[in-house]
């Protein structure tokens, strides 16, 4: 028995360490240094957080290394998890009041941060990190309230990504990617499964659970999620209608059935019927191409997303990840140094390659460029390809926004599973999220 | 002073040969001092956090912000919250049916066991495995595998003709999948009922056999009787410990609970809540609400043992 209560004891201590954490936490606080903080000669130690893989690690650990011999004043104290416990780390971290100095963040839970004091404003300290590498639109993506709480890493947009060695199988004919609309897609998924019968699928109907598959229906429809101010303003046809689309897919044989839907997507990334190679097409952004070639062994194509009447599409970027720096450290200038580092320095901008995605800092792709993998080529091909329909960038949801995944989860399996209709569940979510957002203000 | 040396003061005054206060304040400082590592744990893992999430409980605390006190507002909010309603519907489900399956599934295999099998050590140790690894992330990962749409139970279904679908996607059949992954866990009962078999004294049968009585009349004239405080510790143990069921649930919906919130556990529940989002005040108002179920339910299977609960002495 005593053994089989330590797994619960496990998470209960990552609870009880955040509310021991709290009788020693002061919480808020704002005060963004008016001047730039100056570089201290004396031995410094700061942190840095990171989420990834035994290989970033690897290549993280090295950059660390390099800048250590750069600046033997300053030790840096790695912190390197899995983006599965990453979070909750850092909301202990940050109430027990040693948020990482540096540190890796994500639009779902950067206007949290950043509403809560948490991070510094980042041109405050940018007489160290250069920002020249980035343009303005890259740098609005991590703007809250005009103010940069986070530099951008890589940016991307939403492609409907085709396995070209399931497409073949088929025999089924590719729409021009230049004229298809929603319609076209559905039909052309459904002749796939079709052809498969049974051995494979047309769509991945997991896609229906992503809050960048709704917002790239949204666009679509001249409507959008949240506005700049993170309120919630689509409107209810906009959703409906999007319900509408993944049920019909799924009806139609287009995609798998919901149960199977559901274990999939609650699998996780690797369970995608389009990373095991049992669907044909999928709705995701550009920088999946690598994940998706190493998971099936399968080509892909990258293609445009299908337009909702065949007018030129309307899509937007979004960061793939941040980085931060907390507005609690005691070094600012040393962890801002330290990020400058990573981007700009030739030695890290080489160890990193494009492992965190293609560098939006224009410095680092210039000096990538000519090591650029086949995958790296089809990405810029495809950023090149839909350059001119890039609105503005996805807004960074409200300070309630990691809710939005959960609760577009609840109100599209209540469709997928027909609990609800359409109508019912576009109610549902903007009768939630108003709730959430106004909760969290 | 030597251990050896306290080890005979303790002997001494336990025969009560000395009568000696000082000494036994100097051995009440020895155990405290053994104790330390144990009160320190005690003290820092557990009655702290423990009042600090009762004070939270009345807080509004988003974890990243100084908590501000808010009254009772966490408290009634619970009064109207439907998610919290589900979750106690889904948690109580759970615990009703899987207790006293796996109580009974342990019973029944500890009386197996008992009947001098050869090499009972080594079944006893078979049995005891899945306890030890029920509640790890390995077992709900191979639950998926095992229950998934193209799992075992479906490869198996798909030789006699029957397609099914994904057990644990199905929100008719998710929770089942719990259910089962609950009683499959029943070695540590059954060890606890095998130990309590074997106080049952040979000489009740062999009278009653004399008696002409079958294996039905001694198993439930007998056995069973003797038993009832040892199935009686046992479900007030797999009753809390039910009531906290976490991580084959986390793990198996992904986190989320669901499909359509039927395998939303109310830790699940609070753990969305606190972690999901950053509401840790109503979180700690839920983690104290299940705290006065548990406590509740305690309480009523301690009443209700007066009526059933036969102690042979």
């Amino acid at each position: 028995m005593s053994i089989r209560r330590h797994g619960r004891k496990a998470l209960g201590v990552i609870a009880v360490s955040a509310v021991i954490a709290l009788t020693a936490c002061s919480g808020g606080g704002q005060a963004a240094p008016t001047a730039q903080p100056t570089l201290s000669s004396d031995p410094v130690t700061i942190s840095f957080a990171w989420w990834g893989n035994d290989a970033r690690a690897e290549a993280t650990l090295k950059i660390i290394d390099a800048f250590e011999a750069k600046y033997p004043n300053i030790t840096v104290e790695p912190q390197g998890t899995d983006f599965a416990s990453y979070f909750d780390k850092l909301a202990t971290q940050t109430a027990g009041g040693s948020t990482p100095d540096a540190m890796q963040m994500q639009d779902v839970y950067l206007r949290t941060y950043a509403n809560n004091g948490t991070l510094l404003d980042l041109d405050s300290v940018n007489s160290i990190l250069d920002e020249s590498g980035y343009s303005d639109s890259a740098l609005s993506t991590g703007k809250i309230d005009d103010t940069l709480y986070a530099l951008p890493v890589s940016l991307s947009a939403q492609a409907m990504f085709v396995n070209e060695r399931i497409l073949k199988a088929s025999g089924v004919k590719l729409p021009d990617d230049d004229t298809w609309t929603w319609d076209d897609f559905a039909d052309f998924a459904k002749k796939i499964s079709d052809a498969g019968n049974g051995a494979y699928y047309g769509a991945d109907i997991t896609r229906a659970f992503g809050p960048a598959q709704l917002e790239d229906w949204a666009r679509q429809s001249g409507d959008q999620t949240f506005d700049a101010d993170g309120d919630l303003v689509i409107k209810k046809e906009t959703l409906s209608s999007y319900f509408q689309f993944y049920l019909d897919l799924q009806n139609s044989g287009a995609g798998q059935p919901a149960a199977q839907t559901v274990e999939n997507w609650n699998g996780g990334q690797t369970s995608y019927p389009s990373m095991t190679g049992n669907a044909a097409t999928v709705s995701l952004a550009f920088n999946w191409i690598a994940q998706l070639t190493t998971a099936t062994g399968d080509p892909f194509l990258i293609l445009k997303t299908p337009t909702k009447d065949g007018e030129p599409p309307a899509t937007f970027n979004r960061a793939n990840f941040y980085w931060s720096i907390s507005s609690k450290s005691k070094h600012p200038a040393e962890a801002a140094l330290f990020l400058n580092f990573f981007v700009n320095d030739p030695a890290a901008i080489e160890l990193t390659g494009t492992e965190r995605g293609l560098p939006v800092n224009t410095t680092a792709l210039d000096l990538l460029q000519p090591n650029l993998s086949d995958n790296d080529k089809a990405q810029l091909e495809y950023a090149d390809r839909i350059k001119d329909f890039v609105g503005a960038p996805y807004i960074v949801p409200p300070a309630s926004s990691t809710t939005v995944d959960a609760m577009l989860q609840t109100y599209v399996e209540a469709v997928l599973f027909e609990q609800q209709t359409p109508d019912e569940a576009a109610d549902g979510f903007i009768k939630d999220m108003q709730a959430a957002i106004d909760d969290a203000k | 002073m030597s251990s050896l040396g306290e080890l005979r003061r303790v002997a001494k005054s336990a025969k009560g040969a000395v009568e000696d206060k000082a000494a036994r304040t100097k051995d009440n400082k020895a155990a405290y001092l053994f104790l330390l590592p144990w009160l320190i744990g005690l003290g820092l893992i557990t009655i702290i956090p423990m009042v600090s999430s009762l004070v939270l409980s009345f807080t509004d605390y988003n974890l990243l912000r100084a908590p501000s006190f808010n009254g009772l507002d966490n408290w009634i909010h619970m009064l109207s919250d439907e998610h919290l309603q589900n979750s106690l519907r889904v948690t109580f489900t759970y615990v009703f049916i899987s207790v006293p399956l796996q109580l009974g599934f342990a019973l029944a295999l500890a009386v197996l066991l008992n009947r001098g099998l050869r090499g009972l050590a080594f079944y006893r140790s078979i049995y005891y495995l899945p306890s030890l690894l029920g509640t790890s992330v390995a077992i709900a990962v191979l639950w998926r595998a095992v229950f998934g749409g193209e799992g075992l139970v479906n490869q198996v279904l798909a030789v006699f003709g029957i397609n099914g679908e994904s057990w644990i996607g199905s929100p008719d059949t998710a929770l089942s999948t719990l259910v089962v992954l609950n009683v499959w866990t029943f070695g540590s009962p059954m060890v606890i009922f095998l130990a309590g078999l074997r106080q049952i004294p040979e000489g009740y049968y062999d009278a009653a056999q004399v008696d002409g009585a079958g294996a039905w009349t001694r198993f439930t004239r007998i056995t069973l009787p003797l038993l009832t405080p040892i199935i009686f510790f046992n479900l007030v143990l797999q009753v809390v410990h039910t009531f906290q069921a976490f991580t084959q649930a986390f793990v198996i919906s992904g986190g989320t609970g669901g499909p359509l919130d039927s395998t939303l556990f109310y830790t699940v529940y609070l753990y969305k809540r606190g972690f999901g989002n950053f509401d840790m005040g109503y979180a700690s108002a839920l983690a104290w609400l299940l705290v006065l179920i548990i406590a509740a339910f305690t309480a009523i299977n301690f009443w209700a043992a007066k009526y059933w609960v036969f102690y042979d002495d």
